[in-house]
């Protein structure tokens, strides 16, 4: 077994679950789902903007894997075929319907977190079900404001990186392997949105301060 | 030190030693903020049943397949491949021999034996003679083959190749081979 392959949850190995899958086990890949079907939703989601369009898309994806499970060969790189076979999806839909993938609904964000805030004062904690886990750990709504702001500034090659990281929960390695590029490349260019974030925040601080 | 997304149910890998401290505040604040997105209620359910009617039914080995299945397999699905290319290898090889054996006739026909004998000295001298030879060639045009190596006799008759009595002789061996001497 490879080194590489992610733990889930429960403590298994991914590439046991892989193996078991390819023998038919209807469990082994209902783990699998449950393991990713939320991470690559989110990656498309924020992406493409559009829920329903993220879900149909997220559906293709495992559709896609489910089919090649059975020559696939676990060598500690699923998690990095699985957010390529997403990505390449997506980008394919965007061409399809004629549209650019519109840049992460920050405003989606502020909402939720505007009603996360008010269910967790009228219920004394996070009500959002699952969006909110630790609303008191989270950024303040103008804090959200500004980031809301800040990374829909962000080009779409530089967003990708943060929701990779975020979202699809991938290590530099894992996303250089999904982008094609050198991680040398991948971490200098996450470096440079991460200060660019800061920089717009900080100048969205100063107009909000200002006014 | 990483940290762990609860909703996403991965483990974020710490940023790198050479990150300044307010990027990686930045970096928390964009972890809090993008665990907002909420996934919809029963997406797990949907995906697992849209995706496990393909899942694969045939059982494989725990070593995964071995060289011969896969090369079976392959064979198998690349057969009428095979057969295409088997058919157009017969069809070429074909043609080369057929084109090989015309071309050795034609080689055995244009180096076929020459009479040594003497040439007619002229050729009005046997005009009543010749006449004879053409009407035994006539007759044996109904049959293909001594038409042919009559006609290969006459030609060398026509180049003063040998002699009208040779001639005659040849074409006499000939009808008696074929049957037909009585005729003559």
């Amino acid at each position: 077994m490879p080194s590489g392959s992610p733990i889930d949850r429960d403590g298994e190995d991914i590439g046991e679950h892989l193996r078991q899958a390819a023998h038919g086990d209807e469990q082994a890949w209902r783990a699998i789902v449950r393991m990713y079907h939320a991470r690559v939703f989110g990656l498309i989601r924020s992406q493409c903007g559009d829920p329903d369009l993220a879900e149909e898309i997220t559906q293709s994806v495992f559709c896609t894997i489910v089919t090649k499970i059975g020559s696939y060969t676990e060598q500690g790189k699923f998690e990095s075929w699985l957010f390529r076979i997403a990505t390449n999806r997506l980008r394919d839909e965007m061409r399809r319907r004629k549209r650019q993938a519109r840049p992460v609904e920050m405003d989606t964000l502020g909402a939720l977190a505007n009603e996360a805030s008010k269910e967790e004062r009228l219920m004394g904690r996070g009500g959002a079900g699952r969006a909110v886990d630790h609303p008191e750990e989270g950024a303040s709504d103008r804090e959200l404001g500004a980031l809301r702001d800040a990374m829909s500034k962000l080009s779409e090659a530089d967003q990708m990186i943060v929701h990779l990281r975020h979202l699809a929960g991938l290590k530099f390695n894992q996303m250089a392997e999904v982008l094609g590029e050198p991680m040398g490349t991948v971490l200098a260019r996450h470096h440079r949105a991460l200060k660019k974030l800061k920089e717009l925040m900080e100048q969205g601080g100063v107009r909000d301060g200002e006014e | 030190m990483s940290q762990m997304n609860e909703q996403f149910g991965f483990e974020r890998e710490p940023l790198p030693e050479f990150y300044e401290a307010d990027l990686v505040d930045v970096d928390a604040q964009l972890a809090d903020a993008l665990t907002l997105i909420e996934v919809p209620e029963g997406l797990e359910d949907r995906v697992f049943a849209a995706s496990v009617r393909d899942l694969p039914q045939e059982a494989v080995p725990a070593g995964g397949y071995s060289f011969v299945h896969v090369l079976r397999t392959r064979w198998i699905s690349s057969g009428r491949l095979a057969m295409a290319a088997c058919l157009g290898l017969v069809c070429v090889v074909g043609s080369w021999m057929l084109h090989a054996h015309n071309a050795s006739q034609n080689q055995l026909a244009s180096n076929s034996p020459k009479s040594p004998l003497p040439t007619i000295p002229t050729q009005s001298a046997d005009t009543d003679n010749g006449a004879v030879m053409l009407a035994s060639l006539e007759k044996m045009s109904s049959d293909s083959v001594s038409a042919a190596d009559g006609g290969w006799l006459w030609m060398d008759y026509a180049r003063q190749e040998i002699s009208v009595d040779d001639l005659d002789q040849e074409l006499s061996a000939m009808m008696k081979s074929l049957g037909a001497g009585d005729e003559m």
